[in-house]
């Protein structure tokens, strides 16, 4: 019996579960070394524990700049503080702001804290979070739950006490949601909603439309007004649904299928066998200046790769080098057209 | 089912750590073993819990790691020269079961921001982009101008020592300094309630 060697592997296995790049697969062999011993899963319960409330820590941070980690003591200098609500910071943006990498301002964080506290206790407050065209942003929420946001997405986050919810307004967010059976944790897309039973899932809107991917767990895709008691449909670890209206189309999404979906959360974009006008589409999401197909017999070349989200150039480039395609800059467009 | 399991665990029995630990630096003979007791002592607690829950945690975690101790003894067949304990010194006083009652959640915060601060600033800073800045750890390395490989090991003692710090387990935290920090904390805290 050796508690730190175990304590090791655990400690791996507790960061790796939020990295980007955990997969269905990377879950499976985690349950896998769980079960082989109880030693293995408490220890993994305790690390995992004390993990899960670190995001918590953000109190200490309050008023001060995005990226700067506040200085030592904060907290427990304003044990009594007063309290007003005014110091909450409610608004979040992608992490460009990570490069302002500023200077320690304590004495802020000391005037803002007593306030910022309050969040905890009151929750059930919304908080809005968004990102603009090419964004990219982990947020973590009070509950331990985290939402990923990729380009151009607005979701409002609401933690009452009966339900966790989250209304995503535009665009396609990830989720791992942290379990508490008391409180369920439902995306509503419109009419729509989404349901997790204790998982890690991708909703993307379009209009009323909706697309989910699931990664681990369950989760219920409702289509029908609330009420309803027809409509519900359950998916599991590695299906696809998209919904049309009222219909719903699930399908099954291969390993590399679910893990090129989801590729947007480390900032890439994957194609397979993907048909160039689909690229292209997939591409301006990212970008304000965008890409314009206007010879419709390039439009069904199929191409393949993955490439930054960001770095459509790349693409554009490697485009005219294997492809019977010329790239035109205009004004405030790209033209694509057939060589000639 | 299992979820539900790990669940009651960390919210019934591990706010219990500090006081355990006191009880099993106490009676252990060895202070190279108390992690591991500790360790065997949830898995035994786990177990127990899995079959049938029990009605008073603490009592269930205490009682569990007497027994294991006992267990041990019976088994050592020669009594090192130091291991002079016998049964009867196993009983769990009652300084290591009181102070450690739930906390509420500014507590638990108060605790976790000593654990926090307790870091090197490096390891630190690391927790802070990841975890509350939401950093991939790419960038967080490129922020603190270290590798990914050098991040990811200041990430894994980070979570250890904070982990030991927040539960209480660690020995500079108890005993030695009369009225500890975090009993001191709890208590404080107590009175306002």
């Amino acid at each position: 019996m050796d508690s730190g060697t175990i304590e090791e592997t655990a400690t791996r296995w507790v960061l790796r579960q939020h990295e980007g790049s955990w997969t269905a697969a990377d879950a499976e062999r985690l349950e896998a070394w769980l079960e082989e011993s109880l030693l293995h899963r408490v220890a993994f319960i305790r690390l995992d524990t004390v993990w899960k409330a670190t995001p918590r820590l953000k109190v200490l941070g309050a008023g001060l700049p995005k990226g700067a980690v506040p200085a030592p003591g904060v907290f427990k200098a304003s044990t009594s503080g007063p309290t007003m609500e005014s110091g909450v910071r409610t608004g979040y943006t992608a992490f460009t702001g990570w490069r302002r990498w500023a200077a320690v301002a304590a004495s802020v964080a000391l005037a803002l804290l007593g306030g910022s506290y309050l969040l905890l206790s009151k929750v059930s407050a919304a908080n809005y979070y968004s990102t603009p065209i090419g964004g990219l942003a982990t947020i973590p929420l009070a509950d331990g739950s985290t939402l990923s946001l990729n380009t151009e997405t607005r979701v409002r986050v609401s933690l009452g006490k009966h339900e966790r919810r989250v209304d995503l307004e535009s665009g396609e967010a990830y989720f791992v949601v942290a379990n508490d059976s008391a409180r369920p944790f439902v995306i509503y897309v419109g009419a729509k909603q989404v349901k997790a039973l204790g998982t890690e899932f991708s909703v993307r809107r379009a209009a009323q439309d909706l697309q989910v991917y699931v990664a681990v767990g369950r989760v219920a895709l409702t289509t029908s007004p609330q009420g309803a008691s027809d409509g519900s449909v359950s998916l599991e670890a590695g299906m696809v649904a998209k919904t049309a209206k009222s219909a719903v189309l699930v399908s099954q999404a291969t390993p590399t299928q679910l893990d090129d979906a989801l590729s947007w959360r480390t900032g890439f974009v994957t194609f397979h066998d993907t048909e160039l006008s689909d690229a292209v589409a997939e591409f301006n999401r990212y970008r304000a200046r965008k890409i314009v197909i206007v010879d419709p017999t390039i439009a069904s070349l199929r191409i393949a790769g993955k490439f930054r989200s960001s770095n459509a150039e790349a693409f554009l480039w490697l485009l005219q080098k294997g492809f019977p395609v010329t790239v035109e800059e205009q004004e405030t467009r790209t033209i694509l057209k057939r060589r000639s | 089912m299992k979820r539900a399991l790990d669940h009651w665990f960390a919210t019934e029995i591990l706010p219990y750590e500090a006081g355990l630990m006191r009880y099993l630096r106490r009676v252990s003979p060895r202070p190279a073993d108390v992690a591991d007791l500790r360790q065997e002592a949830y898995m035994r607690v786990y177990e127990g819990a899995a079959k049938s829950l029990p009605q008073h945690p603490q009592r269930f975690l205490f009682a569990t790691a007497r027994n294991l101790l006992i267990d041990r003894l019976r088994r050592e067949r020669v009594v090192s020269i130091d291991y002079t304990q016998d049964i009867e010194s196993l009983h769990v006083n009652i300084d290591e079961l009181s102070p450690e009652r739930r906390l509420n959640a500014r507590q638990e915060l108060l605790r976790l921001s000593e654990a926090f601060d307790q870091l090197p600033e490096t390891t630190r800073s690391a927790i802070w982009l990841r975890r509350v800045e939401g950093l991939s750890q790419r960038e967080a390395a490129a922020v603190l101008g270290l590798n990914e490989g050098a991040l990811e090991s200041h990430m894994s003692r980070g979570l250890r020592a904070m982990t030991n710090a927040t539960l209480g387990s660690n020995p500079n935290t108890d005993a030695a300094c009369g009225t500890d920090k975090l009993a001191g904390g709890t208590e404080h805290g107590q009175r306002n309630d």
